[in-house]
C-alpha cells in the first residue's frame, strides 16, 4: 500500500497534474455554486477537454471537479438557500438559518471541514477496500459480470430521486437501446444506423452526456426565467463573516464528522445510493440521536445539522469510487459520466483496472487526498470572492453553458452532424426532464449497454444458450435476487404507504 | 396540456419508439456464421424492445401523478430562442467560421434571454469567442474563419 501511495504521489507530482487538480477544485466550486448546476453538469462540461488527456490526468481533473462541485453546492445552500444539487439540500436546513443570523462564515467553515474529513476518510477507506474487492471480483466470470451490471442498473433506477421506479427503469432500457446503435462488435453488422456513416461507430457518449445534463440544464434555466435573488446579490458582495472555527465548534461537531463519514462511505459504496441519500440519512441520524436543547436546534441553525450532510455527501462521493474503480459499476449519474470518459479514453473498466492501471488508481487516490486539502486550504478562504459568481445573471450564464456544450462536442469530431444530433437529443431530454424522467439511468444504461450485452452473450455461449446460469451460479443468483429486491422494494413501500 | 396528458403523450412516444426499435430488430442481418449461435446481433434488441414496450405501457395506462409542470410560469420564447440559436450555430459554423458564429451565437443568446446592454452583448460575446480561438490556436487546434478566410486570401 505504501508502495502504491508512493507510485500515486510520483504520478501526481507533475506540473500538469497539479495544475489540473487545482483548476478542477476551483472550477468545480464555481460551477457547483451556481443554482441548478451540480457535479454531474460540471463533469459533463469537462468531458470534451479530458478526451485529449492521459487517463490518469483526466481522472485527476474529473475527480477534483466532482469534489469542487460538491463543495460549491454547499456554499450556495448556506448563502442563498439554493442548493446547487440535491445532496446539498439538507445543508440548507441549518446552514441558511445560520447565515441569516450572521454566521455564514462559520457555517461555510463547518461545511468545508466536514467535506474535508468526509472526503479524506472516504479516500482512506477506498484505499483499504478497493484491493480486497478487486481481488474478489477477479474471480468473476461473464455471468457474474452480467448480474453485477444488472444490479448497478436496477439499483440506480430504484434509488432515483425523481419520477419513480418505472420511469427510471424505462430510461435505463432506453439507454441500453441507444447503446446498441452502431456496429455490433461480435458479428460486425450495423444496427439502427439507417446507413448514416456518422453513427456507424455508435452514438457519441460526449454528446449524450451534454444533451442529457449540461445543455438541457441551460435551456431549462432559460425556460424557468429565474432572476438573481436579492440574497444572491448580497452574498456576492462577499460579506460572509469569520471563516474560523472555535475549539467549542470542533468539540461539538467532531463526533458528527466521524459518524457521518462512515455512514456516507457505506451508502456511497452501494450501487445506486450515493451522495443525496447519504446526506439525508446522516442528517436524520444526527437529529434522532440528539437530545434536549441540541435537538431543538435542528432546523434553526444547528452546527451538527450543517456538518452531518456535508461530511456524508463527500464521503459518499469517495465511496462511489469503490464500485467504479474495482467493478466498473458506477453508482450515480456523475460516476456514470466519469466511467463513460474512461471508456472513451480506451480504459477497460472492471477489476482488471486495479491490476492493469494500478498507477492510475493510486494517482487518483493521492489526488483525492490533496484535492480535499486544496478545498480546505485554498478554496475556503477564497469563498468571499468565488461567491461573486452567484450574481452572474442567468441571461449570461445559460448562453455561455450552451456555447461550451456546442464547442465541446464540435471540437471532438469537427462534424456538424454531432451538433444536430445533440440538439435533437437535448430537445427530447428537456421534454422528459419536465415530466420528471430521470437522466442518470439513461446515461448509465448507455455506458453499460455494450458491456452488459457482451457479458450476456458470453454467458449464453458458455451455457449453450441456456439461461440457467442465472439461478445455478450462487453469486449470479444472489446479485440478481438483490436486483429484483431493489426494484420491488420501493413499489412495495409505496403500496404499503397507500394502505396505511 | 395537463400533467396527465403530458405523461400519457410521453409514454405513448416511448411506446412507439420501443415498438419501432423492436420491429427494426428483425431486420438486423446477422452473419450466416451466427446461425447456430444462441446469441446474435439481433438477440439483445429483441429482448430490450418488449421490455421498453411493457414499461411504457404501464405508464400509459396508469400515468403517474405529479405537480403541474408549471407551463404558466415558463418563458417558452426564451428557451425556443436559445434552441433556434443552436440550430443557427450548427448551420453557420462551417460557413462563417468559429469566431464569427460563436460571437453571433453568444450575443444572440444574451439578447434573447433579456440582456440589452450593448457593451455586454459585444464585449462578452467577442471576448469569449476570440479567447477560445486564441486558446485553441495555442494548442495547435485550427479553427477556421469560413468564408472570411477565402475573402482574405
Amino acid at each position: 500500500m505504501i508502495e502504491g501511495l508512493l507510485t500515486g504521489l510520483y504520478g501526481l507530482m507533475t506540473p500538469m497534474n497539479i495544475g489540473l487538480l487545482m483548476m478542477g477544485c476551483i472550477l468545480g466550486t464555481f460551477i457547483g455554486m451556481m443554482p441548478g448546476l451540480g457535479p454531474v453538469t460540471a463533469v459533463s462540461l469537462l468531458i470534451p477537454v479530458v478526451l485529449t488527456m492521459q487517463p490518469a490526468s483526466a481522472m485527476v481533473l474529473l475527480a477534483s471537479i466532482y469534489y469542487g462541485a460538491m463543495f460549491g453546492g454547499s456554499t450556495a445552500s448556506v448563502l442563498i438557500n439554493a442548493p446547487g444539487e440535491s445532496s446539498s439540500v439538507p445543508t440548507t436546513f441549518d446552514g441558511y438559518p445560520m447565515a441569516k443570523r450572521g454566521e455564514a462564515g462559520r457555517a461555510l467553515a463547518l461545511c468545508a471541514w466536514g467535506s474535508f474529513v468526509g472526503g479524506t476518510v472516504a479516500t482512506l477507506l477506498l484505499m483499504l477496500a478497493a484491493p480486497t474487492l478487486a481481488s474478489w471480483a477477479l474471480t468473476f466470470q461473464a455471468p457474474e459480470y452480467f448480474a453485477l451490471m444488472v444490479l448497478g442498473l436496477t439499483a440506480v433506477a430504484a434509488f432515483t430521486e425523481s419520477g419513480g421506479v418505472i420511469k427510471a427503469l424505462l430510461m435505463t432500457v432506453v439507454g441500453l437501446m441507444l447503446a446498441t446503435v452502431g456496429t455490433d462488435v461480435a458479428d460486425g453488422v450495423e444496427r439502427y444506423t439507417f446507413g448514416i456513416r456518422d453513427i456507424a461507430d455508435g452514438l457519441s457518449f460526449v454528446l449524450l452526456a451534454m444533451a442529457a445534463f449540461a445543455l438541457s440544464e441551460a435551456i431549462l434555466a432559460a425556460l424557468r426565467n429565474e432572476k438573481v435573488s436579492e440574497e444572491a446579490k448580497k452574498a456576492a458582495r462577499g460579506d460572509v463573516g469569520s471563516l474560523k472555527l472555535t475549539a467549542d465548534d470542533i468539540r461539538e461537531v467532531a463526533p458528527t464528522m466521524a459518524r457521518s463519514s462512515l455512514l456516507g462511505f457505506v451508502v456511497g459504496v452501494l450501487p445506486g445510493a450515493g451522495a443525496t441519500i447519504a446526506a439525508f440519512m446522516s442528517y436524520a441520524v444526527e437529529r434522532n440521536i440528539a437530545t434536549g436543547k441540541r435537538r431543538e436546534e435542528f432546523g434553526k441553525g444547528s452546527r451538527r445539522g450543517v456538518t452531518a450532510p456535508e461530511t456524508a455527501n463527500n464521503a459518499a462521493a469517495g465511496g462511489a469510487y469503490v464500485p467504479l474503480l474495482t467493478l466498473g459499476i458506477p453508482g450515480s449519474g456523475t460516476t456514470a459520466v466519469i466511467l463513460g470518459a474512461l471508456v472513451a479514453l480506451g480504459v477497460q473498466p472492471g477489476p482488471r483496472l486495479y491490476v492493469d492501471q494500478s498507477a492510475m488508481f493510486w494517482t487518483v487516490v493521492v489526488s483525492m487526498y490533496l484535492g480535499n486539502l486544496i478545498l480546505l486550504v485554498i478554496n475556503l478562504p477564497l469563498i468571499p470572492y468565488i461567491a461573486r459568481t452567484l450574481a452572474i445573471p442567468e441571461q449570461i450564464l445559460s448562453p455561455l453553458i450552451a456555447f461550451f456544450c456546442l464547442v465541446g462536442v464540435f471540437l471532438v469530431s469537427f462534424n456538424t452532424f454531432d451538433l444536430w444530433l445533440m440538439i435533437g437529443l437535448c430537445v427530447v431530454c428537456i421534454g422528459l426532464r419536465l415530466l420528471d424522467y430521470p437522466m442518470a439511468p439513461l446515461l448509465l444504461g448507455f455506458v453499460l449497454g455494450k458491456l452488459l450485452e457482451e457479458n450476456l452473450r458470453r454467458a449464453l455461449l458458455v451455457n449453450d444458450g441456456s439461461f440457467a446460469f442465472m439461478w445455478e451460479r450462487p453469486v449470479t443468483a444472489l446479485l440478481l435476487a438483490i436486483s429484483i429486491a431493489c426494484v420491488l422494494a420501493p413499489m412495495a413501500m409505496k403500496l404499503a404507504g397507500r394502505r396505511c | 396540456m395537463t400533467r396527465t396528458q403530458g405523461e400519457r403523450l410521453a409514454a405513448l412516444a416511448i411506446l412507439l419508439f420501443s415498438l419501432g426499435y423492436f420491429v427494426l430488430a428483425f431486420g438486423i442481418k446477422a452473419p450466416p456464421s451466427s446461425d447456430d449461435s444462441p446469441f446474435s446481433a439481433r438477440s439483445f434488441p429483441l429482448m430490450l424492445g418488449p421490455l421498453g414496450m411493457a414499461l411504457s405501457l404501464v405508464l400509459l395506462v396508469r400515468p403517474p401523478e405529479g405537480a403541474p409542470i408549471g407551463a404558466a410560469g415558463f418563458s417558452w420564447g426564451r428557451a425556443l430562442g436559445l434552441v433556434g440559436l443552436m440550430v443557427f450555430y450548427a448551420l453557420a459554423i462551417n460557413r462563417l467560421g468559429f469566431v464569427v458564429t460563436s460571437a453571433l451565437f453568444l450575443a444572440g443568446g444574451f439578447w434573447a434571454l433579456g440582456e440589452r446592454r450593448p457593451m455586454v452583448l459585444a464585449l462578452v460575446a467577442l471576448g469569449v469567442s476570440l479567447g477560445f480561438w486564441t486558446m485553441f490556436s495555442l494548442l495547435d487546434v485550427k479553427l477556421d474563419w469560413g468564408v472570411f478566410e477565402r475573402i482574405w486570401s
